[in-house]
C-alpha cells in the first residue's frame, strides 16, 4: 500500500483515511513536531496495515512515541471484536508483558549521590543482566516453573522475595488469568528455567533516580512521590520465555492465517480468529508469559531492596522501597469498552502502549481508584521519565491506553555512527548519571539522542486527555544489559 | 566493536536491526545469515569452532520461513543452552527442511564479549531472492 498520508485533525491528532484493504481509519496521536519524524516513515504504513486485520474496531491507533516496529508499529494499539476479531502474537510482540515497575523510597537524593557508584555496582552484581548466558545461581524446577506461570508475582512473594503489599499495586494484581502451562512448548519452559530475575538487553534497565518535579501534588501524595525522594524504575519483561512463546505462536499463525483465509499485508501480522483453537492456545501461553514477566520484575524489585540494604545498611522500614505501581507495555487483554455508543467485549492489543484507566474504573486497586491508574513512562537514560495517571479521554478514544516511552528516533546503526569517538559513559557521568552495561554496544545504541524527547511525547497524551502528568523523575544511576 | 563484515550489511531500521545478506548459493546464504546473526550478538572471531552441534529444521512453509526457523533454532541454542557459534555448514537443503551443523563452543564471559542480545528473528520485510550473482536475503531482528 506504500506509506500513507496523515491528515491533521487538531493539535494532537492525525487521521489516516481508510483506503485499499483498510477496514477502519488510522488515528495517530502526535504534535506537529513529532509528526515531522513520522511523515514518510514506515510507522504510518504499519498503522494502515493493522487497520486491514479482520474485526478491528474503532481506529488503528498509534501513540505519540510510535516508531517503526516489525508488523505492528511500536506504540500501536488495536481493539478487536471478541467474537469476530483476531489475536495477533506480533501485535503483542516477542517480549510479552515487557513493562515497568516503579519503587519509591524514604531516602533523599542528597544521601544517595555520594554512594551512587557503590549502589550501581551492587545492583549490577545483584541483578544479573542475563546477557551472554542464563543465571547460574538460581534455576527453577519444572514444578516451580509451572506454579510461577499460573501465579505470577505472588509466587515470588510467597518465596520470601517481596512484600504482600507489592501485589496490590501491580496491573492485574501481578497475575493474568487464563494461564495454562500445558499450552507452553518444552523450549519455552527450558528458556525460562534460568532467566528469572534477569534484566535482558536493549532498552531494558534498572534505574535509580529521584522526583525532580511534581505537577499534581494531591495525586503525587497518594502515590507517595515527594520532591527529592529517591525512586527506582525497573524495565524488563518475560525474557527468553516470552520470546519463545511468541516465536512458537507466530510460526503456528503463519499457517493459521492461510487456513482461515486471512490476507496479510505483512507476514509478521499473522493472526487467528479469537474463537479458533490457535487463538485460545496462544492466549493461554501468552498469559503464562505475562505472569513470568510479573514474577521477573518482582524478583528484580527484591534484588533492588537487597542492594539498598547492602550499600546503606538499611532495613525495609528505613529505606521504605514500596512498589508504586507495575504496568504492562506489551499485552493483549479482554476488556469492556464503548465503541460507537455500544458496550463491547474487546481484545485490546497494546504493543508498546500502557493501559491508562481513569479514576473510578472498577479494575483499579482501591488505593488508586480516586486518582486513576498510575502510568509509568520511562525516557532515555540521560534525561527524565514521567509518572502519569489515566484519564477519561483514554476510555473514549484509545481503548483505555496511552503512550509507553520516548520511542526511538534514530536507528541503531545511526546511533553507532553518532557515538563514534565519544566517551558516552563519561558524558553521562558528567550529566550526573552513573551507567554500567553488560553489552558492549548497548550504551552507544541506547544513547539519549537515539530517542525522542519523552517530554514531547507526554505533552501529547496530556493535551489529548489520554492521561495526566503527575511527576517527573531524573536518573542518577542505571544498569543495562 | 566488530567491523561490519562485507558479507552482510546493516540496513537502517529505527526500531530494530535489519540485515542484508548475500551469498553465491542458497545453502551458503543460510550459513552466512547464521554467521551474520552471531556477528550481531558478539565478535565471532573470539569464538573457536571447538564443537559441532547438529541443527535440523523441518516443516517450513517455504524458503523464507525456513530461514527464520533455522536462525530461531540457533538463537534458542544460544539463549537456552549457552552456545556461541563461529561457523555453519548446511548439508541437506530443500524448501521446507534443512540439515547442517553449527560450530562453536560454550559461552565464556572471560573470552566472549557480548555486543547485544537478539530477542527474535522476525518475518517483517522478510525477503529472499536470486539474481545473476547469487542469492540475497533481507531480515529484521527484534532487539
Amino acid at each position: 500500500m506504500g506509506i500513507p498520508n496523515a491528515e491533521r485533525i487538531d493539535d494532537w491528532r492525525w487521521r489516516i483515511p481508510r483506503q485499499g484493504a483498510m477496514n477502519v481509519d488510522g488515528l495517530v496521536f502526535a504534535s506537529d513536531r513529532l509528526m515531522q519524524d513520522l511523515r514518510g516513515d514506515p510507522t504510518l504504513e504499519q498503522v494502515a496495515n493493522v487497520a486491514c486485520l479482520p474485526g478491528i474496531l474503532g481506529e488503528s491507533l498509534a501513540m505519540p512515541d510510535a516508531h517503526w516496529g516489525y508488523g505492528f508499529p511500536i506504540g500501536g494499539v488495536a481493539g478487536f471484536d471478541a467474537e469476530d476479531g483476531v489475536v495477533s502474537p506480533g501485535g503483542v510482540g516477542y517480549d510479552i508483558n515487557c513493562g515497568v515497575r516503579l519503587l519509591r523510597s524514604n531516602l533523599e537524593r542528597e544521601a544517595l549521590v555520594p554512594r551512587m557508584q557503590a549502589l550501581v555496582d551492587a545492583l549490577f552484581s545483584g541483578i544479573p543482566t542475563g546477557v551472554g548466558a542464563h543465571r547460574r545461581d538460581e534455576s527453577l524446577s519444572e514444578k516451580e516453573e509451572r506454579a510461577l506461570l499460573t501465579q505470577g508475582a505472588r509466587w515470588v512473594v510467597e518465596r520470601g522475595q517481596g512484600w504482600a503489599s507489592d501485589l496490590e499495586v501491580i496491573e492485574e494484581a501481578g497475575r493474568l488469568s487464563g494461564a495454562d502451562p500445558d499450552a507452553v512448548s518444552e523450549r519455552a519452559m527450558e528458556r525460562g528455567r534460568r532467566q528469572l530475575g534477569t534484566v535482558g538487553s536493549g532498552n531494558h534497565f534498572v534505574e535509580v533516580g529521584f522526583v525532580e518535579e511534581v505537577y499534581d501534588t494531591a495525586v503525587a501524595e497518594v502515590l507517595g512521590l515527594r520532591p527529592g525522594a529517591v525512586t527506582v524504575l525497573i524495565h524488563s519483561g518475560s525474557r527468553g520465555f516470552g520470546y519463545q512463546i511468541c516465536d512458537d505462536a507466530v510460526k503456528e499463525m503463519v499457517r493459521a492465517s492461510a487456513r482461515y483465509g486471512i490476507r496479510l499485508p505483512d507476514r509478521q501480522l499473522c493472526c487467528a480468529p479469537l474463537s479458533s483453537p490457535e487463538a485460545r492456545s496462544y492466549l493461554a501461553a501468552m498469559a503464562c508469559a505475562a505472569n513470568y514477566a510479573f514474577a521477573n520484575r518482582q524478583r528484580m524489585a527484591h534484588g533492588v531492596r537487597e542492594a539498598f540494604q547492602r550499600v546503606f545498611g538499611m532495613g525495609p522500614r528505613e529505606h521504605g522501597l514500596h512498589t508504586v505501581y507495575d504496568v504492562c507495555h506489551n499485552i493483549a487483554k479482554f476488556e469492556t469498552h464503548h465503541v460507537a455508543g455500544k458496550e463491547r467485549r474487546v481484545c485490546v492489543h497494546r504493543k508498546g502502549a500502557t493501559r491508562a484507566f481513569p479514576p473510578g474504573h472498577p479494575d483499579l486497586p482501591v488505593a488508586y481508584r480516586e486518582i486513576g491508574q498510575p502510568v509509568l513512562i520511562p525516557g532515555d537514560m540521560g534525561r527524565y521519565s514521567y509518572v502519569l495517571v489515566g484519564a477519561p479521554g483514554a476510555m473514549a478514544e484509545s481503548f483505555g491506553s496511552t503512550c509507553h516511552g520516548a520511542g526511538r528516533v534514530m536507528s541503531r546503526t545511526a546511533a553507532k555512527r553518532a557515538a563514534r569517538g565519544r566517551a558516552l559513559v563519561r558524558e553521562l557521568e558528567d550529566r550526573g548519571v552513573t551507567v554500567r552495561s553488560a553489552g558492549l554496544a548497548t550504551v552507544a545504541e541506547e544513547m539519549p539522542e537515539a530517542y525522542k524527547n519523552v517530554a514531547d511525547v507526554v505533552e501529547v497524551v496530556h493535551g489529548a486527555g489520554l492521561s495526566r502528568k503527575v511527576a517527573r523523575l531524573v536518573p542518577l544511576g542505571v544498569i543495562k544489559g | 566493536m566488530t567491523a561490519e563484515e562485507s558479507w552482510y550489511r546493516l540496513i537502517d531500521h529505527t526500531g530494530d536491526l535489519a540485515l542484508l545478506i548475500r551469498a553465491p548459493t542458497l545453502a551458503e546464504l543460510y550459513a552466512t545469515a547464521a554467521r551474520a546473526l552471531f556477528d550481531v550478538i558478539l565478535d565471532i572471531h573470539s569464538v573457536e569452532p571447538r564443537e559441532g552441534v547438529p541443527v535440523r529444521v523441518r516443516g517450513a512453509a517455504d524458503r523464507e520461513d525456513l530461514l527464520v526457523r533455522f536462525l530461531s533454532e540457533l538463537l534458542f541454542l544460544h539463549d537456552a543452552r549457552g552456545w556461541v557459534f563461529h561457523a555453519f555448514r548446511v548439508d541437506d537443503l530443500a524448501d521446507e527442511r534443512l540439515e547442517g551443523e553449527a560450530l562453536g563452543e560454550s559461552f565464556d564471559p572471560r573470552r566472549h564479549a557480548i555486543l547485544r542480545q537478539v530477542k527474535a528473528v522476525t518475518y517483517h520485510h522478510l525477503l529472499l531472492s536470486q539474481d545473476r550473482d547469487g542469492w540475497s536475503a533481507r531480515l529484521v531482528l527484534d532487539l
